[in-house]
């Protein structure tokens, strides 16, 4: 399924396998979480797990040295329970490839990357409706945010704490141009 | 006589945007603009919309589209109101409808001009970002903040923290269901803080400081709920952090299977109050709470904001708002249900009713609008506040201006002597316009009112609340109405249940049903026995919800149905 990062749309260099299927040769190769044991001991070279949205993160972190990339399901864009596995997860220390996997739209991209996220795998329906140019335009626009310690965008409360004139003057006159 | 001492106008004391914030809500706008583009085009499905639209406060209605714009916990400019009312006349039909959560509501709006009218807000610093959908609603708060008598600290600079932190937040804008908090920093509760998800009282611990707590779970919709408390003092600093831990632990946990079980107030109450604390503490604790939590001198620069004026210590005597009082029983009668007591000296605050006889609750046309902004800006500091009892407040006037405002109110048939009253009742739009709702509400309301129109009779009854909703989502707050109607539809017909009892302060209670239902026409019938019965039964001075309490539903259903 095609695969969306900052820079657009790109390669997938990873193979996901499912439940019953033989473990490919390949170099990267995400797993259901179901056969992350089996999988640990099969001497892959890059491992990802895919996990459902019910996971408690909590059970992940003992794996996290072993795990390049962790693939978290999306049942439907409006099941917003991915997001907070993807914080948790990054608030446990987790440093490989976060990715959402679903029906997600080019609106949340932005909220996927603040809740630490890396890539979206959406379904080729959505890529097909949805261009690469609408994901970047809406990744890029709401370029501030009130929430602190989320990733994405310029946090605005840090910005008040260290704000001067400096810091307002250019933002006014960006308002005031669009405004115009 | 010195009436007409007005205050020259002067800037309201409320939370001004700074650049930041003026961006944020330039881009939103922008931001629903293309969303709407891409609806239009077909790269946005209908079912990939509608969540978009929502937290944008656009609704499908019956007939049109209906957009509700916040009005972050209820403080308005004069400069806003008259916005408002520019919108109505512009995009709508000349008037819009303040609501039970603080918000106004235009029913007539068409797709296409809504960019523009968000736009319109954004330039008087509005907007209608996060007044519906699965997310975190408007903040609301007590509509006497800052000028109440007992008030322990004004609750609007941590319901605009809270609006800040809460706008387009990446991990809680797809949650199972809505979620709304209220924040209340007063001895009484004016903001039913029992009965929303969050609710905040601003309390003082043993070591005489400042905090929160924090009632969780509370709601009304079909299933009513009591919140609880679930922590009895959380440090201030705190508030971002543990609002942080309490909504990862709903959009985790909360059920998606059933939108009638998916607020938190199920999930409290199915995992057990003991185990959800639990839960949240234990994702508080883990938390790296430096990281996440404001800086004080943040929360500094918002609430200087809401400083009061200052207050004019050259008062008018109030022997001569008594006189004025004895020449004019009708100003008497708006003197003895309007106003509320001011915390300065020589101020009183103005609730002006928009529940005339007849009319439809929380509605205002622009004209009205127009006049409350130029009253505000003559006499109330240009400031306004709207009220989740859909009325509108005056919070900073002159006790000596009383009279002058007075009749500039009634010149805009804004002065029906009535807050508290039997009349002045809260009702949801209903089936006029909601295309949720089972049955008519405004009707019904203007029904009863009509019913007790007469102004002796209905002072003579004093303080009763009857709230109505069209359906069994509540938006009327039926639950907690001293008198609390409820319109169903049974087999075509529609049926309305009436319950007693409801309360939405700190004495919190959900209203008892009291038997079958009544068809619309029989209401008011209903109603007047009811009163007969509290008249008859009441003791000196005993109020309608005291008298229920201490006489239980037992004559009331007795007078109502053992004729039948």
């Amino acid at each position: 399924m095609p695969l969306i990062n900052d820079t657009g749309f790109v390669a997938d260099a990873w193979v996901r396998v499912g439940v019953d299927e033989a473990l490919p040769k390949a170099d990267s190769i995400i797993v259901p979480f179901a056969r992350l044991k089996e999988a640990l001991t099969a001497s892959i070279k890059r491992l990802g797990i895919h996990v459902p949205n019910t996971i408690h993160p909590v059970e992940l972190v003992p794996y996290f040295n072993q795990l390049t990339l962790i693939s978290v399901d999306f049942p439907s864009f409006a099941d917003g329970r991915g997001f907070s596995i993807a914080r948790t997860i990054r608030n446990a220390g987790f440093k490989g490839e976060l990715r959402a996997f679903g029906p997600l739209i080019a609106d949340q991209y932005a909220y996927a990357r603040s809740c630490g996220f890396n890539t979206i795998e959406v379904p080729d329906e959505i890529a097909a409706r949805q261009s690469e140019a609408q994901w970047k335009d809406a990744n890029e626009s709401l370029s501030l945010s009130y929430q602190r310690s989320y990733v994405h965008g310029v946090n605005i409360l840090d910005q008040r704490r260290s704000s001067s004139q400096s810091v307002l003057l250019p933002l006014r006159e960006k308002l005031a141009r669009s405004d115009g | 006589m010195n009436a007409l001492s007005h205050r020259s106008n002067s800037a309201p004391h409320m939370y001004r945007y700074d650049a930041f914030d003026a961006q944020f809500v330039r881009e939103r706008v922008k931001q629903f603009r293309s969303q709407v583009e891409r609806r239009l085009d077909g790269s946005l499905t209908e079912t990939e919309f509608k969540p978009l639209r929502l937290m944008n406060g656009l609704y499908l209605q019956l007939h049109a589209y209906m957009l509700r714009v916040a009005i972050p916990y209820g403080t308005l400019s004069a400069v806003q109101m008259r916005q408002l009312a520019f919108i109505a006349d512009k995009f709508d039909k000349g008037y819009g409808h303040f609501t039970t959560r603080q918000n106004i509501q235009y029913n007539w709006p068409k797709l296409k001009d809504v960019p523009d009218i968000l736009d319109a807000l954004a330039d008087v610093e509005m907007h209608a970002i996060q007044t519906s959908g699965n997310c975190i609603r408007n903040v609301t708060a007590d509509h006497f903040a800052g000028v109440a008598a007992d008030e322990y600290e004004d609750p609007r600079p941590t319901a605009e923290l809270l609006r800040q932190w809460s706008s387009a937040h990446p991990e809680f804008s797809f949650l199972p269901r809505k979620f709304k908090i209220a924040v209340s920093g007063a001895e009484h509760d004016r903001a039913a803080i029992k009965v929303h998800d969050i609710g905040l009282r601003i309390v003082k611990n043993t070591a005489g400081e400042l905090g929160y707590e924090v009632i969780l779970g509370g709601g009304l919709g079909r299933t009513p709920m009591i919140g609880h408390v679930v922590r009895d003092f959380l440090p201030k600093i705190d508030i971002l952090p543990y609002c942080e831990a309490i909504m990862r632990v709903y959009n985790s946990f909360g059920r998606r299977d059933n939108k009638y079980k998916a607020r938190v107030k199920i999930l409290v109450h199915e995992t057990g109050l003991e185990q959800i604390r639990a839960m949240v503490e234990a994702e508080f604790a883990s938390l790296d709470k430096a990281s996440i939590a404001h800086d004080p001198a943040e929360f500094a620069r918002i609430a200087a904001q809401f400083a009061n004026p200052v207050y004019d210590r050259d008062i008018t005597s109030l022997k001569s708002l008594q006189s004025e009082m004895d020449e004019d029983p009708s100003f008497a009668q708006f003197i003895n249900t309007n106003i509320a007591q001011h915390k300065a000296q020589g101020y009183s605050i103005i609730t002006i009713s928009l529940k005339p006889i007849g009319g439809a609750p929380g509605d205002a046309s622009a004209h009205q609008m127009h006049a409350m902004a130029d009253i505000a800006d003559q006499y109330s500091n240009s400031e306004l506040r709207v009220s989740h009892e859909q009325n509108i407040i005056l919070p900073h006037v002159k006790t000596g201006d009383l009279h002058t405002i007075w009749l500039a109110l009634k010149a805009a048939d804004l002065a029906t002597a009535n807050a508290g009253l039997i009349t002045d009742i809260i009702a949801c739009p209903g089936m006029d316009y909601c295309s949720l709702a089972t049955a008519r509400s405004i009707p019904i309301a203007q029904a009863i009112a009509k019913r007790f129109e007469n102004a002796a009779e209905q002072h003579d009854i004093g303080k009763l609340g009857i709230k109505i909703s069209g359906c069994i989502n509540a938006c009327g707050h039926h639950h907690v109405g001293a008198i609390g109607i409820l319109g169903l539809e049974k087999s075509g017909i529609e049926s309305y249940q009436i319950t007693l009892g409801g309360d939405p302060t700190l004495t919190t209670a959900i209203g008892e049903r009291l038997g079958p239902g009544f068809a619309a026409d029989d209401v008011p019938d209903a109603i007047a026995k009811i009163v007969d019965v509290y008249k008859s039964t009441r003791t000196e001075g005993e109020a309608f919800i005291e008298t229920f309490r201490r006489v239980g539903t037992a004559p009331f259903k007795e007078a109502l149905y053992a004729a039948h």
